[in-house]
């Protein structure tokens, strides 16, 4: 223990000059220490800091990033000051990268094995036989089968998760002392995300490196990582053993962020619980602790001075001023609240055997492969699928924004599936779309209002003289505030761009809204607002949903009913209970057991215990 | 449950559209002042000139300085002041019609490519035809048709830029419609016509305005080719490249006949290459 940390750095301050001149104060002191072999978890959200502290690790900030105070210190060397031959000669040798997206960070003309032989150059390998050798040895160490053949194969002939295995390979050619993996599972699939974590795992256990592993997802953190820190608004609030600070936690962002998980054993009909309020601006000065607006315990003195990181217990360190007076960890949240939900009505979608194809002669993918299933009002039904399952496209055939190639689609008992130009509008006054990336789906140059207003104008809905007030009545149905229809969407955080993407979903007073994995891009604390807002949508105006999404414990608790599809094919259906309990079809358990959980379900601590 | 921050600064709500924010960086400001210069020589060319451009005096090939021409005369005692002022009144003239023209049309037939497979085919052909004759081919094929004059050096600019704004236009379009936002349109019940006009066209439309900069500093060459080769405005005219051709011969014992044009064509080309470069700059931020 009382050896000096391979990595340590301290007060870490980052800005960034945005294009209005203003400057961004991403990073706000982050310090954190890393001892060899260790394995080190570092979760926030988005916008608290945590991938801009790794890139500022390496020097490697982009754009108008730069340090502003502080020291990174490895092994003695001060990384901030030092040139860029010494930066070089660190990263890769002496620490490793793997990022987000392993399907956008191999080049697709090189093969796999010029990948690796250059990695292996850059860090000294003289003799190419040498090299191959130990290409093909860093391949078998990442599980990728047979590597003798595919040491020349090109990316495009691997899966996500294979690539993923590569650039680890890439990051761990150089025998580094630390790896830093910046979200390396987000992009997978929940399947393949449990094998990669486990690879991380075993590879920090047998080569003895260290490892940072940023991530949001709390579930992650659990399965991989000793040491948790856990960052909002650039700072540390947190940071203790993984066990200890997800079962007890001290800071009050933590134990709201455990709460916000959604768990796959919560049933049916049970609202997610969130935080309230959104992440702090940063680009306003922070005067206290940055939590302080959306916090449950926040006094006067939160509001005016920023806590400091304290030792709470041996191990346990938070910067939070009630939690430091207080002896005993946060008591547990309560427990959540069911949601009443009304009782179905009747069918309003159905869809029978659809098909739908992609491709040309050569090449063919099949989408959809005889798909059918049915929509009562008020009813939510989960679609849950892994990437490729054709959950998307069957959304889009549902929407009429693709046409399907075979089958049949029913709304309120009538054949819709070719409309005519006339039924075509009938149809999408009555079904509505929420799309995934509220980034993506909302035009950069219309106002909000525009956006909201865009439906009544396409259908013709009230005059020009009262739109705006039926716009701002959709704006405060979604909890905007309507005086932000002159906005742009990019003054809006993902979760209020979300809202403006279901108040335009809403305007045509719509029977059945498709949402498209509505929470997927947003985050943990946020997504609760979010199927909040739909669960309230469908009991005030009893709209049916089809909720798609890739997280069964998201889907379970909104859900009615749950289709889980898989390679084109409904492969079970039924009672949403039910599916996650007892669940028939192999891939349902396959999916099921990938689920990676932050904790065990709380034990149940009696009142009277818990001051001693 | 209102989730917005209780008061958003008022600067931050209108931020200044990016096109004024790039024009006021130093690269826009010396872009601008060098392409007002030009242009205001032109517009004022009557009032500065002096003496008509096509007026004899007895002096030829006077030197620059000479009382009564600033600049001198030319082989046939013409003012080059007032040549040249003259010649950038007639430039400014063909390529303010020119480039809106062929950006334009270029602009109309992209449009109308994105709105059936069989036309885009159709178009595409039409621009890879025009695209296959190199600029000046293309204005010795039009002039040997029409003859010299101020109209052909027009249309040869304006044919040269179509393809130029249509294919542009036709990636940002391409780029645009698989965007969430359209399809998020067209499921909210919007027609096809008012997605093109009022989603994909402004998203698309930032490079045709650095297209339109770099456009007219390629029509200020064109224009000047075509006059040097003798194919363009017909003489006793004056245009920047009519009197650069003329002076070709002198050059030996005048060379400042040749200096008018050539400062001012450097002018034009480099104040608008940097309002284009400015402009692309901030764009792409």
């Amino acid at each position: 223990m009382t050896t000096a940390p391979l990595l340590d750095v301290r007060d870490l301050h980052v800005s960034f000059t945005t294009p209005d001149g203003a400057d961004l104060h991403a990073v706000r002191g982050v310090s954190l220490t890393l001892r060899r072999g260790e394995t080190v978890a570092v979760v926030g959200e988005s916008g608290s800091g945590k991938s801009t502290t790794a890139l500022a690790l390496l020097r490697m900030l982009p754009g108008t990033g730069r340090i502003t105070a502080g020291s990174v210190l490895l092994d003695g060397t001060d990384l901030t000051t030092a040139g860029e031959d010494a930066l070089r000669a660190v990263r890769g040798s002496r620490v490793g990268m793997v990022f987000q997206d392993p399907m956008t960070a191999l080049n697709p003309v090189l093969t796999v094995g010029r990948h690796l032989d250059e990695v292996l150059r850059a860090h000294g390998g003289r003799d190419r036989a040498a090299r191959r050798a130990r290409a093909l040895e860093l391949l078998g160490l990442v599980g990728i089968p047979d590597p003798g053949r595919r040491l020349d194969d090109h990316p495009h002939q691997f899966s996500g998760g294979q690539r993923q295995r590569i650039l680890i390979a890439m990051a761990l050619a150089g025998e580094p002392d630390v790896l830093l993996a910046d979200e390396p599972t987000t992009a997978l699939d929940a399947t393949v995300q449990d094998q990669i974590l486990t690879l991380l795992g075993d590879l920090t256990r047998t080569t003895g490196t260290a490892l940072v592993l940023i991530t949001h997802n709390l579930g992650v953190v659990a399965r991989t990582c000793e040491r948790v820190l856990v960052l909002y608004g650039g700072t540390v609030v947190e940071d203790g053993p993984t066990a200890e600070v997800l079962a007890r936690p001290r800071h009050p962002y933590t134990a709201g962020l455990l709460a916000a998980v959604p768990r796959l054993s919560t049933p049916s009909g049970t609202r997610l619980t969130g935080i309230p309020g959104s992440p702090p601006d940063l680009r306003l000065p922070l005067a206290g602790c940055a939590f302080a607006d959306r916090c449950p315990l926040a006094e006067d003195r939160c509001r005016t001075a920023a806590p400091e990181l304290t030792a709470l217990t041996d191990t346990v360190r938070a910067a939070c001023h009630p939690a430091a007076e207080s002896p005993v960890p946060l008591p547990p949240p309560p427990p959540p609240v069911r949601a009443d939900r009304p009782a179905p009505g009747p069918v309003v979608l159905a869809a029978e055997g659809l098909r739908k194809t992609y491709g040309n002669r050569r090449r063919r993918f099949t989408a959809l492969d005889g798909v059918s299933l049915t929509l009562r009002t008020g009813e939510t039904l989960g679609i849950v699928g892994e990437s490729g399952s054709g959950k998307s496209t069957l959304a889009r055939i549902l929407a009429h924004a693709h046409p399907a190639d075979g089958g049949r689609i029913l709304l309120d008992g009538q054949d819709v599936t070719r409309p005519g130009r006339a039924g075509l509008r009938t149809v999408r006054r009555r079904v509505q779309m929420v799309f995934q990336d509220p980034y993506a789906s909302l035009d950069p140059r219309m106002t909000a209002g525009d956006i909201v207003a865009e439906p009544l104008r396409a259908f013709g809905i009230g005059t020009a003289a009262d739109r705006p007030a039926r716009v701002a009545e959709l704006l405060g149905r979604v909890g905007l505030d309507p005086a932000a229809a002159d906005r742009l969407p990019r003054s809006f955080s993902g979760g209020q761009r979300q809202r403006i993407g279901i108040a335009r979903a809403l305007a045509p007073e719509p029977a059945v809204l498709l949402c498209d994995e509505p929470v997927s891009a947003l985050d943990v604390s946020v997504q609760a607002q979010i199927t909040g807002l739909l669960a309230d949508l469908q009991r005030d105006l009893g709209l049916a949903l089809v909720f798609i999404a890739h997280d069964l414990a998201v889907v379970r608790q909104v859900s009615h009913r749950i289709a889980v599809m898989h390679e084109g094919r409904i492969v079970e259906e039924g009672d949403a209970d039910t599916v996650c309990e007892q669940p028939r079809a192999a891939y349902t358990r396959a999916l099921l057991a990938a689920v990676p959980e932050p904790v065990r379900p709380p034990v149940a601590v009696p009142a009277g215990k818990v001051t001693v | 449950m209102t989730t917005l921050a209780p008061t958003a600064p008022a600067a931050a709500r209108r931020p200044r559209h990016p096109y004024l924010t790039a024009l006021a960086t130093a690269r826009g400001r010396t872009g601008l002042a060098l392409v007002g210069l030009v242009v205001l020589a032109g517009l004022l060319a009557p009032l500065l000139a002096g003496h008509p451009p096509t007026d004899q005096s007895g002096l030829t090939l006077a030197p620059v300085g000479t009382p009564g021409h600033p600049l001198g005369t030319d082989d046939l005692g013409r003012d080059l002041l007032s040549r040249l002022l003259h010649g950038i009144r007639a430039d400014l003239g063909i390529i303010a019609v020119a480039v809106p023209l062929g950006a334009v049309l270029g602009c109309l037939l992209a449009l109308a490519a994105a709105v059936h497979p069989a036309v885009d085919t159709a178009v595409q052909r039409a621009f890879d035809l025009i695209l296959a004759f190199p600029g000046l081919i293309l204005a010795l094929a039009v002039t040997a048709v029409l003859g010299p004059g101020r109209l052909p050096v027009v249309l040869v600019i304006a044919l040269a830029e179509i393809p130029v704004f249509g294919r542009l236009l036709r990636t940002g379009i391409l780029a645009q419609r698989s965007r969430e936002y359209v399809t998020a349109a067209r499921v909210g019940g919007t027609s096809g016509r008012r997605i093109l006009t009022r989603h994909v066209l402004p998203n698309a439309a930032d490079p045709l305005v650095v297209q339109f900069a770099v456009s007219l500093t390629v029509a200020v060459f064109l224009e000047g080719a075509m006059s040097f080769l003798g194919v363009g405005v017909r003489p006793p005219e004056p245009t920047l490249g009519a009197v650069l051709s003329q002076s070709m011969p002198h050059l030996a014992q005048a060379p400042h006949f040749a200096a008018g044009p050539l400062v001012t064509v450097t002018a034009l080309v480099l104040g608008l290459s940097l309002v284009a470069e400015a402009l692309n700059r901030e764009i792409r931020r």
